[in-house]
């Protein structure tokens, strides 16, 4: 953490911006992907690759923001002030597993991504549940909770990579 | 933080884990029956229920004034046209089976499928 710590502030902007910019884009990727899903609204949540790489090279505040951020944009920007009960259902339930199982120190990187992954889709199911008072959403459990932890993977892999790179990178500028 | 472990021995556990979860779930959805009725809730309030058996079309309009289509055919309950800006409740397809359920979310519509017909017989 040494290495992190003592980068300034301003260079710890801008890299935050940076991150918080990537997880609007990859928001509109999102957009872009046709999913058969159910219930509307649902995300497979590609943009937590930002959330996650910003909790292990930052720490749980810096993520946190990342993800409101993420979360409040890229409703506003893509699916609706309509979709935030449920995108903030889904960040939240994620972030806080994610944050208990990375405390941990057993798991991964795609180990904490796979229940991020999975934790998001069920915070968005139990919203729907919620605001649609139709509790028999069981029956999408099975394929959203798959799907979340499949991406959670894929996130995972991805937030790896960056993490190992993002050490690098600030040893060579400081 | 360089070089965080990306997979340690207990990833493989939590996403066991998960897995089995679905499992259960699937297993849990899976003892579904051929329904008899649609009830349709509209705004969280029952709008009217429906006989699977007997064809026909009943238009609902919800609290917000969106108005949905429901068209029952065939032992199958789908919605066949809406006005809300994403249509995936008519993408959604027909539903039978006792438990199923198709939702509107802009309109607050559910409709789900209920009761248990053995073979045609309901009672």
């Amino acid at each position: 953490m040494n290495d992190i710590e003592s980068i300034s502030k301003t260079r710890k902007l801008v890299f935050l911006s940076l991150l918080a910019a990537s997880a609007l884009i990859l928001g509109y990727i999102e957009t872009l992907i046709p999913l058969p899903s159910p219930v509307p609204y649902i995300k497979p949540g590609l943009g937590n690759v930002v959330v996650i790489v910003a909790l292990y090279v930052f720490g749980a505040k810096e993520a946190l923001t990342i993800s409101l951020i993420k979360i409040i944009m890229s409703s506003l920007l893509y699916s609706g002030a309509a979709a935030l009960p449920y995108s903030l259902s889904g960040g939240l339930l994620s972030f806080s597993v994610m944050l208990l199982l990375k405390k941990c120190s057993i798991f991964g990187v795609i180990g904490v991504s796979a229940a991020g992954g999975a934790f998001h889709m069920l915070g968005q199911i139990i919203a729907a549940a919620l605001i649609i008072e139709n509790i028999s959403i069981s029956f999408f459990m099975a394929p959203l909770l798959l799907t979340g932890g499949a991406a959670g993977v894929f996130v995972g892999l991805v937030s790896g990579i960056i993490i190992g790179r993002v050490g690098e990178f600030i040893n060579h500028i400081n | 933080m360089k070089g965080a472990a990306m997979l340690k021995k207990f990833d493989f556990l939590l996403i066991a884990f998960i897995v089995l979860a679905a499992i259960c779930f699937k297993a849990y959805s899976r003892a579904a029956y051929k329904g008899a009725y649609v009830s349709v809730y509209s705004g969280g309030m029952l709008y009217g229920e429906y006989s699977l058996s007997e064809n026909g079309a009943a238009e609902v309009v919800n609290t917000d004034g969106g108005v949905n289509v429901i068209e029952i055919s065939g032992g199958f309950a789908r919605v066949s046209h809406a006005d809300c800006p994403d249509k995936l409740c008519v993408r959604q397809g027909a539903v039978s089976k006792s438990g199923e359920t198709i939702v509107c979310i802009p309109n607050r519509l559910s409709l789900q499928v209920g009761g248990e017909g053995l073979d045609g017989i309901t009672k």
